[in-house]
């Protein structure tokens, strides 16, 4: 009874307030990061959910239009369980980054989010959303927070996230002075998810990511908080082109 | 006067370009990750006459090698960097 209850809340949840990570280094966050100018990542990542047995995979790519502005999309679609209406709704966005303080240490990035979400089915309606996103990185720690409300258009119900990360370098702890590096980084989250009608869930992420010079492997857990008290098994890649 | 013009010229042109300089170096602020400067790396490693680009995370500095007999506009270097999404500082031949 439990599952049958939870599966279409899951869907909903799924199909209509899917993230454009598409660059982030953050396991479920958008970051300020930057796309450079013509350029493009796209990430493929797989989302299982163990309580009600489902698996979503999810297609991101962010373009850089210019050093501060990058567009953004995201495609889920369901992989299980199978039946109709399994391809999600086309997120987009538009990311500009309105401050920057690049210094020695790090730097610090403040951007600004507007979009739409347009449907792929005709039983689901359009949204518009807009966030923030906001990262400061100092030597081998970067703190991302990032939260997005999306107003639904006619029957669509409002909805919103945020999401609070921070990414630790495990190894190396110093980089070499020159040369190819690849490194491990530990990502631990507080996310939340929060649909019209609904409490917000806030959910706990731990994971990690291996970060090569043009490609990302990483993989986390998560575990609802309240709410549905789902537990959530992530595995994605990046791929710079 | 016509002489003063010349020379003013031909000392702004030789400014704007590090002529027959093998390596150039120049700071860069705001990187953070191997992924994140992929860009930068292949943006540099893209420009005219340069036959080998490094970025260095811990020095915060690409460094370019040029090929023999190529120059390359410091002005060039300096917008592939902020077109990667980063700060530069100002290029040395090395």
């Amino acid at each position: 009874m439990k599952r049958r209850t939870l599966l279409p809340l899951f869907g909903l949840l799924m199909l209509g307030q899917l993230p454009v990570a598409g660059v982030a280094m953050g396991l479920r966050s958008f970051v300020a990061l930057p796309v450079d100018k013509g350029g493009a990542v796209v990430r493929f990542q797989l989302e299982r959910n163990e309580d009600v047995k489902s698996t979503v995979g999810i297609a991101n790519l962010a373009w850089g239009l210019s050093h501060n502005q990058t567009l953004l999309f995201g495609l889920p679609y369901r992989l299980d369980p199978s039946g109709p209406k399994r391809l999600g709704d086309l997120a987009i966005l538009y990311r500009h980054i309105v401050w920057q303080d690049d210094h020695k240490q790090g730097t610090s990035r403040l951007g600004l989010l507007g979009g739409a979400v347009a449907p792929t089915d005709n039983d689901r309606d359009a949204a518009i959303q807009a966030g923030f996103v906001a990262t400061f990185y100092r030597g081998r720690v970067e703190w991302d927070f990032d939260a997005l409300y999306q107003a639904g258009i006619d029957q669509r119900a409002d909805s919103g996230r945020y999401d609070i990360s921070r990414q630790f370098r495990l190894t190396p702890a110093v980089y070499p002075d020159w040369g190819e590096i690849t490194e491990w980084d530990l990502v631990i989250e507080l996310n939340g998810r929060w649909r019209e009608g609904s409490e917000v869930v806030h959910q706990a992420t731990l994971g990690l990511q291996w970060i090569h010079q043009s490609w990302v492997l990483e993989a986390g857990v998560t575990q609802d908080l309240n709410g549905p008290e789902a537990t959530r098994f992530l595995v994605s890649t990046r791929l710079h082109f | 006067m016509k002489k003063l013009l010349q020379l003013i010229l031909v000392s702004s042109f030789m400014v704007s370009l590090l002529a027959s300089a093998e390596t150039l170096e120049v700071p860069i602020q705001g990187m953070t990750c191997p992924f994140c400067a992929d860009g930068l790396h292949r943006k540099l490693g893209e420009l005219p006459g340069v036959e080998k680009a490094e970025v260095s995370l811990k020095l915060k500095k690409a460094r370019l090698t040029l090929k023999e007999g190529a120059s390359l506009d410091k002005d060039e270097i300096r917008k592939a960097i902020i077109d990667s999404g980063f700060t530069p500082g100002e290029v040395e031949a090395k």
